[in-house]
Parts: structure tokens; sequence; C-alpha cells
């Protein structure tokens, strides 16, 4: 079939800039900053020189008293340098609520999604993109956000003034580099201007000036350390204030595995397909089973698979993430009075994880000070003991886990789940999303199958998105809102790198076309976009698979969920 | 060989779904259209011919010649129509609503006259407003509450569907107010039939219990008047023969009498002329006014009546055949009459050459002598009309002069005997309210008692049951005069046709002896047990 | 929040039985009062029909906000056998009479016995679905079965050379083509033993050297035996809406007939 073809000149990383408002002199201005100044320009590799970072990945930005800088819970990839003035830090819990006012984006517009539900439109091109020349380019959308606040605590939760931040100091770079929501708010006090630096910028100067990657990574090890990771932990929150200050004192902290495991696991994933081996391979041991036991870990970030060996495998019985702890067996054996406790589980690092370590004596220790935390071990443990036996006698719960882990399923937070029990293979899901999504699904009724679901290619929405690491414009980017991970269309220049990235195989590289004209380049090569689930995110309703499945088959869950599909099913004669 | 290694086809025709978007359901889409076309078509086809098709159900035969022109019944149109079309339409036919519950027994008898058919009116309102002015008349309240017709008779299901029958919960739609079931509430029905006039004046508790015991020294069975029940027989069981049981002590009350007609005595005619003279007045017959002073004189009666003869005689008297009679009795030769002539009694004119004295007598034939039956039906119907002319003074003239007219026609005995023979069984009389009544004929049955009741049914059950009854089980004596029903209270007709028997008769059967086998638990107890009211035809 | 099935239908099935008794009890007591029943029971029909018939619609826009499929198919089996017992409040309990009646009265037993039938395959046809093993899409199938009769070709024609290649091309024109060329339906397991049978007749009578090829035949043998499982079951999935559809649209349309007619000639 012949299909009209236009050519454009091909999109390029810095096509886009961050901030189009930056001039010459303020880029001469941020190299002159302290942090900058220090930089060695020349280290910096020709094709990403250290003024076109800061031209195209940074923003010079001016705040108002008591103007909302970040805000607690809202998913960011971008960190900020103080360039002059200060800022407070608020808490969670400090600022209530609804104050907070959580900046709820409302591109859902029931009307359009009728209209466009009756009327498909074609697909249309970013405008900047038809221009053959790349010159009029449109700004890409600023993260300022005009939010003041009244009444602001002048006491923290945690007792004190809230912190101040000054000049040369950087924040943000936890939820940058992280891919998580951010931890704190963040309001400026008098007026100051604040740099932004986007993460893809962030990661580039990281990578080119050793100084700032010490820097910013020595900020972020103690930060992450003083939120509240203790607070939020069962067998620590007991403790109190001073309880916690003493283990900080002691903690640890620890890496494993690689921030960029997902094209590594993509390649022994295969390989172990191909020679059905037992043990899990690129996932480094942080603790054997029979190792002795020294320590407890308290997860930070990342993913840890907790297996035992059965034969000559190793059967998993849990996974851990983020606040979960591993080594209360040991813990609990220690109070009890074996002094030399061994592991008795292995813990491996699954992609990259980020670890507490704390004395296994000293944990011990401020527990037994604690009865409310003694108590929660021992009903925690007898609870973990039983999970583990269930493990190994319920051989379907079991296979879920072994299935979820080894396919890095346990990533999802919206796994498409489709149950073939009861799917009638009706395909009405995916034609419910092709309707939301301009008649082109963005997923196919087609993949690994485990327990009677089938997990088609549908994006998981992941809890730690690798396929955002490597984007060069920041058109992947999770929603403020819900943290769903979408691609932006207005900014993507089809690069392949997040489908290369992810994992899964959930994004689908699909050719650009501007009301039926295929877009090719100068070459005639065709113009790609990133295609992927985003959960309907702008649809009122939700996601459209889950609402056109006529016979609650499809499910999009979180992974924990997906454990407990299987016990909604009519039993089985 | 190797062109048959070939692919030999593609997928287009293998047979299986082509990859081709959505082609099922395209194709089940249009089957969908297909068959929203085909049933228009069908419909309008069906409905331009006319067919059956269209009707909503068939209706039952007897509306049949109806069935294709729906708007015979029905407001037919866009519009909004008020009030009850289909009732009216339905009274277009069903004017004569005498049947229960819509009509009542008086209803009945203008009915069986003729009379409904043409005087009612076409709306059911004016219907019931008619019927409900009738002297006695009355309507089933469901008649008058203004309910349709439809609400109970419910057509279109059918050319043998039952259309007048009526449910259990239709009865307790009005009457369960008034108790829940029969072991439960039931009204009792004791002096039920002694509130029910019958073709006699008969009472049990004088004749069973004083006459003929005095008689036989012993109370006589019930099969000495009652035949015995047979399996074929409902309700109440054959009386013997009257001229049988009746006769045995009411011989002479029935015995061959003189029936005095007229005396004409001095200057002032009595009896027959007397009324005569009155009703000429009241009727305002073409024949001129009787000159009384005339009739005094000797001969002179027979030229009045001679007059007066084809007015007053000719309907009561058809079997005179011939309107010479009166002439002839004048000329004195009816006395010489030839028996054979004159079958059905006798005629005899005394005196008849004493001009200041003369009678005429009929002679009866005995019990229901016809002449003396259709004089007093004619009778009845001259007061009828006569009684709508009068008024105060003249009214109760009138009545005096019928009152005696009657007593001369059924003493019939000499003057000086003045009682009623008829009278003493039968309902014949003069009210002052009504005027006169002489009804010989046996009464409908009030319907809307049972009629279904078998004797012989529920003694051989009873019998099967081991238990022995015979008729004293479950019928006795009256304890108390029977109560008249409560809209009869005020009835004059009822009244009077009631009154003489209040107190003297058995009661039917008493509620708890019904109820001893009749009840939640054992046998059913439903309306339609006992009540016949609004069956199917085949039921009545 | 996971609910599972069965409480979820044993709560709608007393709903629906609550709703029906509610119905019947409400129509006795109407009755009991001689009020009619036709009118407030025929609109509520109508309204169910309705619903019921707009399902189809709502699948086809699925992308508005109007509650889920799989909400809307609750609706539609419990207020479609809500319906079954209520029509017959609607006409008092009695057999209908009369042509269009019967018309009527016929069409929505169809479309509710086709619906109750069409929920049990729903419900039971996806395990014999699963149990077959592979996962193919329905409108792939064809594709994909005449991608076998080329491999199969290929593989014969790739044999020809031998002088015991023959037995191959006569079993594949004889036996093969015609099982490849189209779907078979034939009770499944005869077939399959057939075909184990055949193959290893044709193994015997090939010898040795073809024993891969034989075996490859088999394999491609069997997938298509496989895919015809598919192509069988899903095609009753599917086709069972080819009766269920049309009747609705015809029991729709005389319902609405009907209507009319009431409207048109009241009493």
């Amino acid at each position: 079939m012949a299909q009209d073809v236009r050519e454009i000149s091909r999109p390029q990383r810095w096509a886009v800039p961050f901030d189009a408002e930056m001039t010459d002199a303020d880029v001469a201005r941020v190299i002159g900053l302290p942090l900058f100044a220090r930089m060695d320009a020349k280290k910096f590799p020709a094709r990403m020189p250290l003024d076109g970072i800061v031209r195209n990945d940074c923003a010079l930005r001016s705040y108002s008293d008591r103007q909302l800088v970040v805000r607690q819970g809202d998913y960011g990839s971008s960190a900020f340098l103080i360039v002059s003035g200060e800022v407070k830090v608020y808490l969670e819990g400090d600022i209530p609520e609804e104050e907070l006012g959580h900046d709820h984006e409302h591109p859902k517009n029931l009307l359009t999604q009728v209209w466009r539900n009756l009327f498909p439109p074609p697909e249309r091109a970013p405008k900047h993109l038809l221009a053959v020349s790349s010159g009029d380019a449109t700004v890409a959308g600023s993260s300022t956000v005009n939010v003041f606040f009244q009444d602001l605590p002048a006491v923290g939760k945690r007792g004190g003034p809230p912190p101040v931040m000054g000049p040369g100091t950087v924040f943000g770079e936890m939820s940058a580099l992280g891919r998580t929501p951010r931890s704190a708010t963040v309001v400026a006090t008098g007026s100051c201007e604040l740099l932004e630096i986007r993460w893809q910028g962030l990661r580039d100067l990281r990578s080119s000036d050793k100084g700032f990657k010490e820097y910013v990574d020595g900020i972020y090890r103690e930060r992450s350390l003083t939120s509240d990771h203790f607070q939020t932990s069962p067998l620590f929150a007991p403790l109190g204030e001073t309880g916690i200050e003493v283990l900080r004192h002691a903690a640890i902290f620890e890496s494993h595995g690689s921030f960029e495991w997902s094209g590594q696991y993509k390649k022994g994933r295969q390989e172990r397909r191909q020679k059905r081996t037992a043990a899990p391979s690129n996932e480094p041991e942080i603790c054997g089973q029979t190792q002795a036991a020294e320590s407890v870990y308290l997860v930070r970030a990342g993913f840890a698979r907790v297996s035992h060996r059965v034969g000559v495998g190793e059967v998993t019985s849990r996974y851990i993430s983020r606040g979960d702890l591993f080594g209360i067996e040991a813990l609990h054996a220690y109070i009890k009075g074996n002094r030399a406790p061994v592991y008795g589980s292995t813990l491996r690092a699954l992609g990259y994880i980020d670890v507490i370590k704390l004395p296994l004596a000293l944990v011990a220790r401020a527990v037994e000070g604690s009865s409310a935390a003694a108590a929660w071990l021992g009903q925690g443990n007898t609870e973990l003991l039983r999970e583990q036996d269930r493990a190994h006698l319920a051989p379907l719960k079991g296979e879920m886990m072994e299935f979820g882990t080894e396919s890095r399923v346990y990533n999802g937070t919206s796994i498409m789940a489709i149950d073939l029990e009861r799917c009638t293979r009706c395909d009405d899901c995916v034609r419910g999303c092709s309707t939301a999504h301009n008649g082109q699904p963005r997923f196919v009724r087609h993949g690994e199958v485990n327990q009677g679901f089938l997990f088609p290619n549908a994006c998981m929405h992941c809890q730690d998105p690798v396929c955002m690491i490597g984007c060069p414009t920041g058109a992947i980017s999770r929603t403020k809102d819900g943290g769903q991970v979408v691609v932006n269309d207005q900014t993507c220049i089809g690069c392949s790198t997040c489908a290369n990235s992810c994992p899964y195989d959930n994004i689908r590289m699909v050719e650009r076309s501007h009301y039926g004209e295929k877009l090719v380049d100068q070459k005639g090569n065709a113009v790609l976009r990133a295609s992927k689930c985003d959960l309907c995110y702008d649809q009122v309703g939700g996601p459209a698979c889950v609402r056109a499945c006529p016979h609650d088959a499809l499910h999009r869950v979180d992974f924990p969920d997906l454990l407990t599909l299987t016990e909604r099913r009519d039993p089985q004669s | 060989m190797a062109r048959k290694l070939d692919n030999p086809f593609s997928h287009k025709n293998s047979g299986y779904e082509r990859p081709l978007k959505s082609r099922l359901r395209r194709v089940r889409g249009r089957l969908a259209l297909a068959g929203f076309t085909a049933m228009v078509l069908l419909l309008g086809a069906a409905y331009r011919q006319g067919t059956g098709l269209v009707t909503e159900g068939q209706l039952h035969s007897k509306h049949a010649f109806l069935s294709k022109d729906c708007a015979a019944c029905h407001a037919a149109g866009p519009a909004a129509v008020h009030g009850d079309v289909m009732t009216a339409n339905c009274m277009r036919c069903h004017r004569d609503m005498n049947a229960e519950p819509h009509g009542s027994l008086a209803l009945t008898a203008e009915v069986t006259t003729g009379r409904a058919r043409a005087a009612a009116p076409e709306t059911r309102a004016g219907f019931i407003a008619w019927a409900n002015q009738l002297p006695g008349g009355r309507v089933h309240p469901a008649t008058a509450a203004g309910i349709g017709c439809s609400t109970c008779h419910r057509d279109h299901r059918g050319q043998d569907a039952e259309l007048i029958g009526m449910t259990e919960a239709a009865c307790q739609a009005c009457h369960r107010s008034t108790f829940a079931a029969f072991d439960r509430g039931h009204p009792d029905f004791a002096d039920l039939a002694a509130q029910q006039r019958r073709q006699i004046k008969f009472d049990h508790a004088s004749h069973y219990g004083e006459l003929f015991a005095k008689k036989t020294k012993e109370r006589p069975a019930c099969t000495v008047c009652h035949e015995a029940p047979t399996s074929a027989e409902v309700v109440t069981p054959r009386l013997k023969r009257s001229e049988t049981i009746c006769m045995g002590c009411h011989s002479d009350a029935v015995a061959p009498a003189d029936l005095l007609l007229l005396t004409s005595k001095g200057d002032e005619p009595t009896g027959f002329a007397q009324v005569a003279a009155l009703l000429t007045k009241v009727v305002k017959s073409a024949a001129p006014a009787p000159d009384m002073a005339a009739l005094a004189k000797p001969g002179a009666l027979a030229k009045v009546l001679g007059a007066a003869a084809p007015a007053l005689l000719a309907d009561g008297d058809r079997q005179i055949g011939d309107g010479d009679l009166l002439k002839r009795l004048a000329a004195g030769t009816e006395n010489k009459a030839d028996p054979s002539t004159f079958p059905n009694g006798r005629w005899t004119v005394a005196n008849a050459e004493n001009e200041d004295y003369v009678q005429l007598t009929y002679r009866t034939t005995g019990h229901r002598d016809a002449r003396v039956v259709a004089w007093l039906a004619w009778l009845r119907g001259v007061d009828q009309t006569a009684r709508g002319t009068l008024a105060g003074a003249d009214r109760v003239a009138w009545t005096k002069a019928t009152q005696a007219l009657v007593l001369d026609l059924t003493a019939m005995t000499a003057p000086t005997v003045k009682e009623s023979r008829c009278g003493l069984c039968h309902y014949v009389g003069v009210d002052p309210a009504t005027g006169v009544f002489a009804d010989f004929a046996k009464p409908p049955v009030d319907r809307h008692f049972t009629r279904t009741y078998s004797h012989f049914v529920h003694a051989s059950q009873a019998e099967k049951q081991g238990a022995s009854i015979d008729c004293l089980t479950c019928h006795a004596a009256l304890a108390a005069p029977p109560a008249a029903p409560a809209d009869h209270a005020k009835d004059p007709r009822w009244i009077a046709l009631h009154r003489e028997r209040l107190g003297q008769d058995w009661q039917t059967i008493g509620i708890t002896t019904c109820q001893s086998c009749h009840n939640a638990h054992a046998v059913r107890q439903d309306c339609a047990t006992c009540h016949q009211y609004h069956q199917s035809v085949s039921g009545r | 929040m996971i609910v599972a099935f069965w409480p979820r239908r044993l709560l709608a099935l007393s709903l629906a039985a609550v709703a029906v008794a509610g119905a019947v009890a409400f129509a006795r007591m109407r009755a009991a009062q001689l009020e009619d029943n036709a009118f407030w029971s025929g609109w509520t029909l109508l309204a169910i029909f309705v619903v019921l018939a707009v399902y189809n619609l709502r699948k086809r826009v699925s992308n508005l906000p109007l509650g889920t499929s799989a909400t809307w198919l609750q609706w539609h089996i419990y207020l479609g056998l809500i319906a079954i017992a209520l029509i017959h409040v609607h006409i008092g309990w009695h057999l209908p009479s009369g042509s269009f009646s019967w018309l009527l009265y016929g069409l929505f037993w169809a479309v509710s016995l086709t619906g109750v039938l069409g929920l049990i395959l729903t419900r039971t046809l996806p395990h014999l679905l699963t149990a077959v093993g592979n996962e193919v899409i329905f409108e792939r199938i064809g594709e994909r079965v005449v991608d076998l009769h080329d491999e199969a070709a290929g593989i014969v024609q790739g044999v020809l050379g031998r002088p015991e290649g023959q037995v191959l091309a006569g079993f594949f024109i004889d036996r093969l083509d015609p099982f490849l060329r189209r779907p078979r339906w034939a009770w499944q397991e005869s077939r399959e033993r057939w075909l184990t049978s055949q193959c290893a007749n044709v193994a015997r009578l090939a010898g040795p050297d073809l024993a891969d090829a034989v075996a490859d035949l088999e394999e491609i043998a069997h997938e298509k035996l496989l895919l015809d499982r598919h192509y069988f079951l899903q095609g009753i999935l599917k086709g069972w809406l080819f009766v269920h559809i049309p009747l609705a649209t015809m029991a729709l349309t005389a319902a609405v007939y009907h209507t009319g007619m009431v409207l048109w000639f009241r009493p």
C-alpha cells in the first residue's frame, strides 16, 4: 500500500531546550557559579560540552517568598541548585495535605474524550518537527508551579524549625536520580533564584566531572539516610527519635548491582531461557543463606530476591523492596539467645539496590529495649516463617512468585494480567485500547503465560522505570499525578533508547505520520516515536483495556496483588 | 507433482477467518440490522393486511367478531382520551347488565320484562344511576365504584379463556377487609335461608314442632316432606309434591270456592264495581265515567259493566275469550252456560232479576285457578300504573280499595269470611307503600350463595369418615328471629316480603358445623369453594 | 480490591431474586386491589430491554467512561434473568394467545436462551482454550495455517530428490494437504490418533534417513491440530453472538411495536 511520505529533519536531543530563554549571559553566569567554576570544561566530550548542557538542560528560575519549589509526593526528574536566596525544607506531615494542594493535572476532558471516541482523529506530528529546520522549536514545559503558601508552620513534625538551605546547595537529586517521588516540600524564603537541572543534564555532568559526582552522591547518601526510612519501618518506629539516632550513626550505606541493569537482564534472560539454568545469574549476592549474620538490611531503593536453596537451584520465597527488612529471622534468633545466627536465606540484588546496613547486635539491643518493636519482631518473624513454608508447600503462589521475580514483573505497579480461565479471546481490550489511542493500540494480546495468566507486552509502569534512564530529552517521564510512565509525543525524538532499555520489551517504536503522511528524514528513513501504554492517564475512567473487558479477565495490578488474583477464581473441580 | 506441491491456496480460500479487521463484527452488525429490517417488514406487511398478526392475543370467541377492529373497544389515536372509553364501548352492547354482581334481583325482573333493555342508559354511570333508582334496585359496589369492565374481564387471552371468572384474590380485593379466611371471621349464615323469600310462606317451627307433632304424636322424619337427597342433587332436596304434602291439612284452603266479584245493593256499588269506578277515574280510560246512580238500578250494572268490560277485564281475563260474557251474564244467559264451555270455573249471577241486589260470583276450580292468578297479575299492573299518578288521600283510598279487592279476589268465601285463603301460603296482598303484590313464582335464588352444595356428597363424605349424620345434625330450629341484612333493613319491599316470616324458620347450617371440616388444616376453604359468584360459564 | 467471583455471583443472584420476589409481590398486591399490572411491568420490561440492548452499543464506544464493560455484563446477565420472570408477571402467568403475542414471547425466549447458552459457553470454553496450551489470536490462525502448509510443502519438496521421498510426497498429497487446507472440526482426539498412526506408518516406510522430516511434518500437523482446536473454540465463543444479537434486535423491534400498539389502542 502506497503511503504519502513527508520529509523532515531528524529530531535531535537538544532540538528542544529545557528552557529556550536561557541567554548567553545566563549560561556564562551559571558557569561562573562556584559549583560549575570548579569543573574542567575540557574533560567534557565535544558532542556534550559543558555550556551545551547548561544551555539546553538547565533553566534559571526565579521564586518569590513562600512560593512552592518542589512538593513532597510529586514525581520530578530535575534537581535544583540554589543560585541566590534561601529555601526551607518541610518533611511529610509538616504541611497539612489540603494546604499542600497537590497540583492535580487536569488533562482529562470528557467532551474531548467522547468526541475522539466517536471521530478518532488521524495522527498529527508536533509542529516543531514539521519544520525542516529546527529553528522555530517551541519551548518544552517548565516545571515552575505558581503556588504560594499563606501559613507555613514554624516548627516541623520532628521538632525544631524547618531546615534552611542556602546558595550553592543542590537539592531534588534524589528524585531526579532515583526516579522516586519527592521526599520533601521545598518553599522559597524571600525571593530566590534557582537553577533547575533536568536529570539528563545531571547525569551527563556526573559522568563528565568527578568532583560534581562525588558532591552529588555525597549529599544523596546523606539525605537519603536522614529521610524517614527508619520512621516508616514498623521495627524501628517504636524506638523513638533517640533510638533511631543511635542506629543512624551506625548505619552503613551500600549499593549493589548496576544502576543500569536492564541491558544485562535482557541478555541474561535469553541465556537462561536457552540454557535453563537453575541459578539466577547477574544477581549479585548480598548475603548467603549459611553466612553468619552480622547485619540487618533495610532496603532504601530497588529490589532484592530472598531465596532458599532447594536441590541444586534456588526457590524464591519473596522479594523485598523499598522499606522492607532482611535478616529479621537472624535478629529474632539473636534475641532468643543464639549469639551466632546465620541469615537462613539468600539475599540477591535484582538489578540495582540501595540498602542500609545496620549491625545486628546494635539493632538487637535497641529492639530489646522496646516492647512494641520486640512484639512486632516476634509476630513478623512468625509470619515470615509461615510465608516461607508456604512458598515451599503451595506451589501455585510460589510459582507465581518465582515467575514474578524471574521475569522482573515485581517491578510493575500496573501489570496487565489476563486471566485465561475467563478470557474469551474477544479482543475487546485491544479494541478499547485502540479507540483510546487514535486507533493505534498500545499492546498486543500476546505474551508470556504463567498460572493461566497471560502477561501481554503492555507497560507495567515500574516502580523503578529503567526506560527513563537513557532518554535524551526527558520525553519519557512520570506524570506528577499518578506517577504513570508516559511518553511526551512532542519531545520524543524516536531514538529508541527507552525501547531498548525496557527489560520487558513493552515499548514499541512506531513510524510517525502526519494526517496519513509517513514522516521520513532527509535520508529517507522513517521517523519513529516511542509508543507505550500510558494507562489512559489522560482519560476519564481509567485504563480502557480494563474498562473494555466484559469478563473481569483483564487486570492491571500491583505485583503483590497479582499473587491474590488466582484466589479470585472459581474453585475448579 | 511439483505443481501440486506449490502452495495451493492462500488464506483467502483456507476457510479460516481472515485477519481483516473486525470482519466478523461487521457481519454481526449487518445481521442485527437484517433482523430489525425483517421484523419491521413483517410487522408492517401484517399491519397493512390487517391479519391476525397484529392482534395482541386472541379475543374470546364471543368477541371474535371484533378482532379486526381494535377501535371498536379501544380508544385509538395519539390524543389523550379522558374517561373510561373502553367501558363505555362495552356498555354499547352490554347495557342490560342484569346478571350479578352488576345488577340485583329487582333488576332481573325489569330485564326479563324487556323494559331494562329499552330504558337503561348507555353509559355506565347512567346505568348505575338508573339501576339504583329502581324500586329495590341495587348494583354491586364493584360496578358502582368506577372500576372499568376490563379490570376483571381481561380479554385477549384466547378464544376459550376465562372471561368472567373471579379469582380468590379478586374477591379478596374488597372482601378481605371483612375477614381473613373462612375459619377466621367469615360471617355466620345460620339465618340466611330465613332471610330468603321462598315460594310459599312456610315455617318449620310451627309445622314441624307443633302441627305435625299434634297430628302424629311424635316428630316426623324430614323425609315426610323432603325427598332423600340423591347424588345428582345440589342445595335443597326436592320437596314432595305440595298436593300430597300440604293438602293433607290445607285441602279446605284450596277447595273450589265461590268468589263474589260484584254486589250491587241499593245505590252503593261495592266490590268490583266500586273499584271499577275508581279505576276508570284514575286510568282515564276511553270509556265514559260510570254513572253511579244508574248502576244502582236493576239491570244497570250489566250495562255499565258491559261498557267498562273491555277496559277492565280484557287484560285480566283473557280466558273469558269473548267480550260478550258480561252481556250474556247481564242477559242471564251465562248461568245456563254449559260447563264444558267454561272448564276453569263457573260464573253465577245471583238474583239477576232483582235490580236492587245483584251478585256476580265466580267459582274457582280449586288450587292454582288460572283466572284468579291472572286477575291478580293484571291488578298488580294497573296498581303500579295508578300509584304513579295518585297522591295523598286519593292514594290512601286507592290502597284501601285495592286491599279490599285483593281480599275479595283471594278470600274466595262468603263476604263475611274476610281472610285471604291464597295469602295463607302465598305472597299476595297490598303493601301501603309499594302496592299490590301477588307472587306465586319460585323466587330466583340469590346467586351470591352456594349452588353447588350437595347433601349427598357431604353425607357420603361424612360416612366415609365414620360419622353418622342425619338432617338434624346440621339443621336445627332457629333460636332467635333472623336479622335482616344491613342493606335490606330499610328496603320496604324486602320487609314486605319477609316480615311475616321472621322468627319462624330453621337455620340452614351453622358456620361452626362447616368449619369443622372447612378450615386451614383440612378441606379447602377459599371463597370459590362455596360461592359460585362469577365463576366460569361451565360452572353455572 | 479484588473480590472473588463466587461471593459476587451469590450476591447478584440474591439481589436478582429479591428484585423478582419484590416484583411478584408488588404485582400480587396490585392484583388484590384490582389494579392493573401490565403497564408498570411493561414499561419496566421495555426499559430493561433497552438497557440490555444498549450493552452492545456500549461495547462499540468502549472509550466512553460509562462504567466498565464487566459491570455492564453483570447488569446484562442479571437484568436478563429478572426480565424472564418479569415478562410472566407482565402477561399474568398465562401463556400468550394470538400470533403476534406468540411471536414476541417466542423471540423473548429465544434471546434469553441463547443468552444463557452464551453465558455458559463464555464461562466454560476459556478453560478448554487454556488447556489447549498455546495462545493464538483468532484472526491470525488462517495466516499461520497457510504458513504451516508452506512449511510442510517445503519439507516435502526438499526430499523429493530421494527415492523414498515419494512416500512423503504421497503422504502429503493424500493426507496432509487436505488436512492442512481448511479447518477440520472433527472430534479432536480421534483425529490426533489418526495423525499419530498415519505418521508412524509413513516413518516406517520412509526409513531412518527421513525420520527428521517426518517428525517435522508431524509437528506441523500437531500444531495445526491445536490451531483448529483454537479455531473451533474461539469460533464458538464468537459465533453464539451471531444468533443472540439478531434475535435481540428482532425481539426489541417487536417489543417496541407492541408498546406502540398498546399506546395507540388504549383501554
